[in-house]
C-alpha cells in the first residue's frame, strides 16, 4: 500500500515491493528517486507507457514543479506571494469567528450537481474526498490513507481511514464510497461531472476499510479526479433517492470535514462551525461565516468597514480592483497564479482564415497596455496555452508588440484595401485560406464578451478601438453566458467574430481539447473545445492534430516538453486565437489570520482546520 | 360592495391566466431553450442530458409543457428551480418576507413623511415648508432611485460610517431588532423617496382642497381649534386619495425592490430575481414574474375597494 | 411606465385636461375612475385672482427655465461632435480615472475616456431614447385609445383587457428578462420601453373619445357619412391633443429614467455606447474613490428630468382651462 505521507518511521511491512509499479510510486513520493528515474526504471521493468502516465499522475509529477523564480519576480507591488501559510505576528487566540464575503451565492451545496466554484469553496471544508491537493499541488491523504495500483494500471485499491465519523454521527466506511459512485453515475440524478467515475466498471469492498475500483481503460488522471476531488457522502443521505438527495443535501450537506454545516440564510450568509469529532486535528476557529454579497462594490465597502474580514476563493479581489483593497487597513492581499488564460477566440471564417490577417490582429491588440494599465500589471503576458512557471511553458517566445503599422502592412500584403469610411475590404479566401480570391467583403467584426463582467467589457472595448483604428470595423457585443455558449452563440453564425474568455488548464499540459480536430463540435449542441474551427478547420489543422496527439501519448517528459514547446511556437506563429494574458488571483484577508494558504489547486476552505486568529 | 369584490376577484382570474401564459412564452425566447446551459456542458453524457430533459419535462411538446405549467400553477406548484434543485415556492418563500418587510418599511416612511410634508405645506402655502416640499417632491421624482441609493450609501455608510453598508443583519454580534433597523434605514429611504415625493403633493393639494370646503369653514367659524380641524376633518379626507395610490404603487415598489436590494444587498425577491437572471433559473424567473403580477393585481383591487369604502360618494354597481 | 420612480408618472401626470370620470362599472372602469379624481383635488381653491396670476407666473417661470435647460441639452447633444473636447469612445489607457484637470474638466473614466465628452454624447443617446420611446408609446396609445373609444363594444372590451394584462406585469421584471435573454440595443430599448408604456395614454384617449362621441358635431359628421378613419383623425383626435402633448412630454422624462435604470443594472443599451445610465453603471466600481464619475451623470440626468417635468407641468397649466392650483 502506498503511503502518501513521506515518512521515515513507516513499518517496513507496509512498504510496497521495490521494483513494482507501487514501489516506484512510493519511492518517488518519499523523494528517493526523481521523476526521470521513475520513468527510466518503469521502462526497464517493461511497464506500459499508459501505466507510466498513471504513475506520474499519482506522484503529481505532471503538475507544477517547485515555485519558480520567474513567478516570484512577477510579483506585483503591495501583494504577498501565497507561497506558504500566513503567519501573523500576534499570539494565536483560542477559537474565534471569521467572516468572509463572496460575490456569488452557491446554487446548491450538493457537491455532485453544483456548477459554481463558490459552492466548492465552502464544501471543501465540510466534506472530504479520498485524497486532496495541497497548495503545492501534491496529493495528500484524506479519507483514504493510501492506495495501490495494479500492474496493468486498471485496478485501484484504496485503504480507507478508520475511526472517521460523519457530522450526523454515522461511521464512515467503504459503502459510503460505493454509494456515492452509484449516485454520481445515476442518470436520473444528473451529476454535473462524472469525470473519472465513468471509467469505473466495477467497485467492491472486500472489507469495510478497503475499496477496489476497476476501470475499463488505463486513465492517467483517474486518481486526480476520483481520488483528489470528489467528496464522499454518507449512505443514509444517499439512500433518500436521487431527487430527495439532490434537493435536501444541497441545502444541508453532511460530511466528514473539519467544519459542520450550521445554516444557510438565502442571499445573506452560510455558516459553518467547528466539528469536534473531526478525524484530524480539530479546527482552531469556532465558526466561519460566508456573507453573500451582490457584487464586488459591496464587497470592497464591507472590507473597508470591517463587516467582512476576508475575500477569498471565487470571491477574491479582481485584478482591476486590487489597488482599492491595498489601501485597506488590517487587510493583506495575497497573490497566486492561476491556470486561466484569457484569449480572443478568432472564428475561422473569411479573412480570419488567413494567417497574416490573424497575425495583423495580434499586432493590433495592445495586450501589454491592457496588462499594465487596465489590469495594473496584475496579470502575466501570454503567448500560448501553457502557464508561465509550469514545466511545459516555452520561455523563448516573445509576444508580438503592439504595432498598428505592422498590422496595416500585413493586411495590405494579403490584399485588403481601404474602402468606404476607411473600412478595409477585400476578397474572401475560397480554397486556399491564405489566398484571397472570392467575393468582396468589408472587414467587419464583432467581439463578444460576457455581459456584466466589467473587466471583460473594458478589455473588449479597448481592443475594439484598436482594431477600428487599423480599418477593421469592430463592434463589441455583450451577451450572457447561455447566449454565448448556447446554440445561438457566436461560434455558430458565419460572421467574422472574436470572443474574449478564459480557458482553465488542468494540471496536465494536454491541450487536445482546445485545438484537435476531434474536438470540433459536430452541431451547435455538440461537445468539444475547438469552437473557432466549427466552419473551417484551421489552416494548420493537420500539424496541430499531429502535435497535440503526440504530446498526449508521450510519456518521456523531456520529449513531451519539446512537443509542447513546438505547439506553443506553432500557436504563436499561426495565432488561432489571440493570447491576451494569464490571470492571477488576489485573495484579501485580515492580517490577523494565520494558516491561510490559498492556491489554484484547491478551494477556499481546504485547510480551514489550520486557520487561526491572533489577538 | 361584496358583489363588486367578488366580481373583481373573478375578473382577476383570466388576467392571471394571461400573465401565466405570457410568462411561459417569454421563457421560450431563451436562446436554445431552457436546457441550453446543461447541453453545452461537454462533460455530461448524452444519457444524462436525456434524463435531465425527461425529468424537467422538456422532452414534451411545448404546448404540453404549457398545460403542465398552468396545471401545476393552479395547484400552487411553481416547478423546481434549475439551479437549486428545490421547489420554486420554497426558493421564493425564503426571501419574500424580506421584500415585504422592506416594502412595508418604505411604505411607512412614505406615509409619515408625505403626510407631514403635505399638511405642513398646505398650512402655510408658499411658506418655507411649502417650498421645501415642492423642492423635495420635484427632486424626488426626477432623481434615479438607484442613484439616490448610491449617494446615501456613499455618504452614510462609506464616508461617515454611521450605518451598515449592506445586508439585513451584521454577520456577527447582531441579529436583534436594533441591528435590523440599522440595516433597514437606508434601503427603506431609497425605496420610499419616489412615493414621498409624489404623495406629499397629493396630500398638499387635497388638504388645500378640503381646507377650502364649506364644512371646514363652518367648523372654523364655530371656533373649533385649528388642530382639531386638521385632524378631524382635513386629514381624514386627505387620506382617501392616498390610500388608493398606495395600492396602485405596487409596481413602483417592485421596481424599487430590484434596485434597492441590489445596491444594499437586501436578501429579497428583487435580488433573487436578479440572481436568477444570471444563473438562467427560468422556473424561478417565471415564479417571480407571476408573483409580481399577483401583487400588482391585488394592489389595484385593494385600492379600488378601499376607495369605495372610504369615500361615500363612490358607489359600485 | 412603472419603471419610473414615482406614481405621479402614471397616476397623476398622465391626467391632463378633462378626464374620464364615468365609472361605467366593471373591473376596468373602476381604475381610471379612482385615478382620475386624484389630480383634481387641488382644483378650485379659494384664491383671489391676483394670487392665481402670481402662481401661474411662477409656474410659467419654472416651465421656461425647464425649456431653456432642455434647449441647451438638446443643442449640446445635437452638436456633440463640435462641443465635446474628445470622442465618445476615445480610450486612453495612460490616463485611467484621472482627476479633473484642464485637459479633462470632469476627469476620465475607468478606460481613460473623457468624462465630459461621455456626458455630452451620453445626453444624445439618453435624449434620443427618451423622445423616441415616448413617440412609440404615444403612437400605440393613440391608436389603441381611439379605436377602443370609437368602436366600443367587443373591440373596446378586448383592448381594455389587453391593457389590464400589460399593466398587471411588473414591467421591470419583464424588461430585464427580455434584455437578458435577447441582448439590448438602442433600438430595442426604445421599442420595448414604448411597448410597455402606452397603456395610460390609451385609457385617457379612450375616455375622452367616449365622451366626445356623444357630442352633436360628431353625430352630425356621422350622419353625413364621413368615414370612420377620417372622423377619428379630423374630428376626434384634435380634441384630445392637449392630453397627448402633456402626456408625451412627461413620458420623455420617464423613459430617460427607465433607460438609465436598465443600463445601470447592466441590461439595455450596450455598455460601450455612452448613456447617462451606462456611465453610472461604469462608475459604480470606482464610486467610493472617484465619486465625481457617479455624481456628474446622476446630476445631469436629474436636471434633465426635472426640466422636462417643469415643461410638462407648464403645458398642463397652459392647456387646463380651469387654471392653476
Amino acid at each position: 500500500m502506498i503511503n502518501l505521507v513521506p515518512s521515515q518511521d513507516r513499518s517496513k511491512a507496509d512498504e510496497p515491493e521495490p521494483g513494482t509499479v507501487n514501489g516506484l510510486i512510493q519511492a518517488r513520493i518519499d523523494g528517493r528517486i526523481g521523476r526521470r528515474e521513475l520513468i527510466r526504471r518503469a521502462a526497464a521493468l517493461g511497464i506500459a507507457a499508459p501505466v507510466v502516465g498513471v504513475m506520474l499522475h499519482a506522484t503529481s509529477d505532471l503538475a507544477f514543479g517547485a515555485p519558480n523564480p520567474a513567478r516570484a519576480a512577477a510579483q506585483t507591488e503591495g501583494t504577498i506571494p501565497a507561497n506558504a501559510p500566513t503567519e501573523p505576528t500576534g499570539a494565536p487566540q483560542e477559537g474565534g469567528v471569521l467572516t468572509t464575503g463572496t460575490i456569488e451565492e452557491p446554487d446548491t451545496l450538493n457537491p455532485y450537481v453544483t456548477q459554481l466554484v463558490t459552492a466548492t469553496d465552502i464544501l471543501t471544508g465540510i466534506m472530504d474526498p479520498l485524497m486532496r491537493y495541497d497548495s503545492t499541488q501534491q496529493l495528500r491523504p484524506a479519507l483514504a490513507e493510501g492506495f495501490e495500483i495494479s500492474p496493468d494500471g486498471l485496478t485501484y485499491t484504496f485503504r480507507l481511514r478508520q475511526g472517521v465519523t460523519f457530522h450526523n454521527g454515522d461511521a464512515f466506511g467503504a459503502q459510503d464510497v460505493i454509494d456515492s459512485w452509484k449516485m454520481i453515475m445515476n442518470p436520473d440524478f444528473g451529476a454535473f461531472d462524472q469525470q473519472g467515475w465513468e471509467k469505473i466498471v466495477d467497485i467492491t469492498s472486500p472489507d469495510p476499510t478497503t475499496v477496489v475500483m476497476t476501470t475499463k481503460e488505463v486513465y492517467a488522471p483517474f486518481l486526480s479526479y476520483v481520488g483528489g476531488s470528489t467528496y464522499i457522502s454518507p449512505v443514509k443521505e444517499l439512500a433518500k433517492g436521487p431527487q430527495a438527495f439532490k434537493q435536501e443535501f444541497g441545502r444541508a450537506p453532511v460530511g466528514t470535514g473539519p467544519m459542520t454545516f450550521v445554516e444557510w440564510l438565502p442571499k445573506q450568509q452560510i455558516v459553518v462551525e467547528k466539528f469536534p469529532g473531526y478525524w484530524g486535528e480539530a479546527a482552531k476557529l469556532d465558526r466561519v461565516i460566508v456573507r453573500i454579497l451582490p457584487d464586488d462594490n459591496t464587497q470592497l465597502v464591507q472590507l473597508r468597514t470591517g463587516e467582512i474580514q476576508m475575500a477569498a476563493g471565487s470571491g477574491s479581489i479582481s485584478a482591476t480592483r486590487v489597488d482599492e483593497a491595498l489601501g485597506l487597513e488590517g487587510i493583506a492581499l495575497l497573490e497566486h497564479p492561476t491556470l486561466g488564460w484569457s484569449h480572443l477566440d478568432l472564428k475561422h471564417v473569411d479573412f480570419l482564415r488567413a494567417t497574416k490577417v490573424r497575425q495583423a490582429l495580434d499586432f493590433a491588440t495592445p495586450s501589454k497596455d491592457i496588462i499594465e494599465k487596465l489590469l495594473k500589471g496584475r496579470a502575466l503576458p501570454s503567448v500560448a496555452d501553457q502557464a508561465p512557471g509550469t514545466w511545459a511553458f516555452n520561455p523563448n517566445i516573445q509576444p508580438r508588440p503592439y504595432d498598428p503599422e505592422q498590422a496595416k502592412t500585413l493586411l495590405a500584403e494579403v490584399g485588403l484595401t481601404p474602402g468606404e469610411e476607411g473600412v478595409l475590404q477585400g476578397k474572401v479566401p475560397t480554397t486556399d485560406p491564405n489566398v484571397l480570391d472570392g467575393e468582396v467583403k468589408p472587414f467587419e467584426m464583432e467581439i463578444w464578451g460576457l455581459a456584466g463582467d466589467s473587466q471583460t467589457q473594458q478589455i473588449v472595448q479597448v481592443i475594439a478601438q484598436s482594431w477600428n483604428a487599423i480599418g477593421v470595423k469592430t463592434s463589441p457585443q455583450f451577451q450572457d453566458v447561455s447566449t454565448i455558449w448556447g446554440p445561438e452563440g457566436y461560434q455558430f453564425n458565419e460572421k467574422m467574430t472574436a470572443c474574449l474568455y478564459s480557458w482553465f488548464n488542468s494540471n496536465d499540459p494536454d491541450v487536445m481539447f482546445y485545438w484537435h480536430s476531434s474536438q470540433i463540435p459536430d452541431s451547435p449542441t455538440g461537445t468539444g473545445g475547438n469552437l473557432p474551427a466549427y466552419f473551417n478547420q484551421y489552416n494548420f489543422q493537420a500539424e496541430i492534430d499531429r502535435l497535440t496527439a503526440a504530446g498526449a501519448a508521450e510519456t518521456d517528459q523531456e520529449k513531451r516538453k519539446q512537443i509542447y514547446f513546438q505547439i506553443q511556437e506553432l500557436l504563436h506563429q499561426e495565432v488561432p486565437v489571440i493570447f491576451v494574458y494569464w490571470g492571477k488571483a488576489y485573495p484579501a484577508v485580515t492580517t490577523k489570520l494565520g494558516g491561510f494558504w490559498p492556491s489554484a489547486y484547491n478551494r477556499m476552505l481546504w485547510n480551514v482546520q489550520e486557520w487561526y486568529l491572533t489577538q | 360592495m361584496l358583489r363588486y369584490t367578488v366580481r373583481r376577484l373573478l375578473g382577476a382570474v383570466p388576467l392571471l391566466l394571461g400573465v401565466a401564459v405570457i410568462s411561459f412564452v417569454i421563457m421560450q425566447l431563451a436562446p436554445g431553450g431552457p436546457d441550453a446551459l446543461f447541453a453545452r456542458n461537454g462533460r455530461m453524457s448524452q444519457e444524462q442530458l436525456d434524463a435531465i430533459r425527461r425529468n424537467m419535462g422538456l422532452d414534451r411538446p411545448v404546448h404540453e409543457q404549457l398545460l403542465v405549467w398552468l396545471g401545476n400553477l393552479a395547484q400552487g406548484d411553481l416547478g423546481t428551480s434549475y439551479s437549486q434543485f428545490r421547489p420554486v415556492t420554497a426558493v421564493i418563500w425564503d426571501v419574500f418576507p424580506n421584500t415585504v418587510l422592506l416594502m412595508a418599511a418604505g411604505l411607512g416612511l412614505s406615509l409619515v413623511f408625505s403626510l407631514a410634508f403635505g399638511i405642513l405645506a398646505a398650512r402655510r402655502q408658499y411658506g418655507f415648508v411649502d417650498n421645501l416640499t415642492s423642492f423635495v417632491s420635484y427632486f424626488g421624482l426626477a432623481m434615479p432611485v438607484f442613484w439616490f441609493g448610491l449617494m446615501l450609501q456613499l455618504l452614510f455608510a462609506v464616508r461617515l460610517g454611521w450605518l451598515p453598508s449592506a445586508g439585513k443583519y451584521a454577520a456577527q454580534g447582531g441579529g436583534d431588532v436594533w441591528d435590523l433597523l440599522k440595516h433597514l434605514v437606508l434601503p427603506a429611504f431609497t425605496i420610499a423617496i419616489g412615493s414621498i415625493a409624489a404623495w406629499s403633493r397629493y396630500v398638499r393639494s387635497s388638504t388645500l382642497e378640503e381646507a377650502g370646503q364649506d364644512y371646514v369653514r363652518t367648523a372654523r367659524a364655530k371656533g373649533v381649534r385649528e388642530r382639531q380641524v386638521v385632524a378631524g376633518h382635513v386629514l381624514r379626507n386627505a387620506l382617501i386619495p392616498l390610500v388608493t395610490v398606495v395600492g396602485i404603487d405596487v409596481p413602483l415598489y417592485l421596481t424599487g425592490a430590484v434596485l434597492t436590494e441590489t445596491i444594499f444587498s437586501w436578501p429579497g425577491m428583487g435580488r433573487l430575481f436578479f440572481d436568477s437572471l444570471t444563473t438562467r433559473d427560468y422556473p424561478v424567473l417565471m415564479g417571480t414574474l407571476v408573483l409580481g403580477a399577483v401583487l400588482i393585481i391585488l394592489g389595484n383591487l385593494v385600492a379600488d375597494i378601499l376607495y369605495g369604502l372610504l369615500d361615500p360618494r363612490i358607489k359600485y354597481g | 411606465m412603472s419603471l419610473n420612480s414615482a406614481s405621479e408618472a402614471r397616476a397623476g401626470r398622465a391626467q391632463a385636461g378633462p378626464t374620464v370620470t364615468g365609472a361605467e362599472g366593471g373591473a376596468t372602469a373602476a381604475l381610471p375612475a379612482t385615478r382620475a379624481l386624484l389630480p383634481e383635488f387641488g382644483g378650485r381653491p379659494a384664491r383671489g385672482p391676483l394670487q392665481l396670476a402670481l402662481l401661474r407666473l411662477r409656474r410659467a417661470k419654472l416651465a421656461l427655465i425647464g425649456l431653456a435647460v432642455i434647449a441647451i441639452l438638446t443643442l449640446v447633444a445635437v452638436f456633440a461632435d463640435a462641443v465635446a473636447p474628445y470622442g465618445q469612445n476615445e480610450i486612453d489607457l495612460f490616463s485611467i480615472t484621472a482627476s479633473p484637470s484642464s485637459a479633462h474638466w470632469l476627469g476620465t473614466d475607468e478606460l481613460g475616456r473623457d468624462e465630459l465628452s461621455r456626458l455630452i454624447y451620453g445626453g444624445r443617446v439618453s435624449l434620443l431614447v427618451g423622445v423616441a420611446a415616448a413617440l412609440v408609446s404615444t403612437a400605440i396609445g393613440i391608436v389603441v385609445g381611439a379605436v377602443a373609444g370609437y368602436y366600443g363594444g367587443w373591440v373596446d372590451a378586448t383592448l381594455m383587457r389587453l391593457i389590464d394584462l400589460v399593466l398587471a406585469f411588473p414591467a421591470i421584471f419583464l424588461l430585464l428578462i427580455v434584455f437578458a435573454l435577447r441582448g439590448g440595443s438602442v433600438l430595442s430599448v426604445i421599442l420595448f420601453l414604448g411597448l410597455f408604456g402606452w397603456m395610460w395614454l390609451a385609457r385617457i384617449i379612450r375616455g375622452q373619445i367616449l365622451a366626445l362621441k356623444a357630442r352633436e358635431f360628431i353625430e352630425a359628421a356621422r350622419a353625413v357619412g364621413v368615414p370612420d378613419g377620417r372622423l377619428i383623425v379630423r374630428h376626434l383626435l384634435p380634441n384630445v391633443v392637449a392630453a397627448i402633448i402633456v402626456s408625451t412630454t412627461l413620458s420623455i422624462a420617464t423613459y430617460m429614467l427607465a433607460e438609465a435604470t436598465l443600463s445601470f443594472l447592466g441590461f439595455g443599451v450596450p455598455p460601450e455606447t455612452p448613456t447617462w445610465g451606462n456611465m453610472l453603471n461604469a462608475a459604480r466600481p470606482n464610486y467610493t474613490t472617484h465619486p465625481l464619475l457617479a455624481i456628474a451623470p446622476g446630476l445631469t440626468l436629474t436636471a434633465a428630468v426635472l426640466a422636462i417635468n417643469f415643461v410638462g407641468d407648464g403645458l398642463r397649466d397652459a392647456f387646463d382651462p380651469r387654471g392653476g392650483r
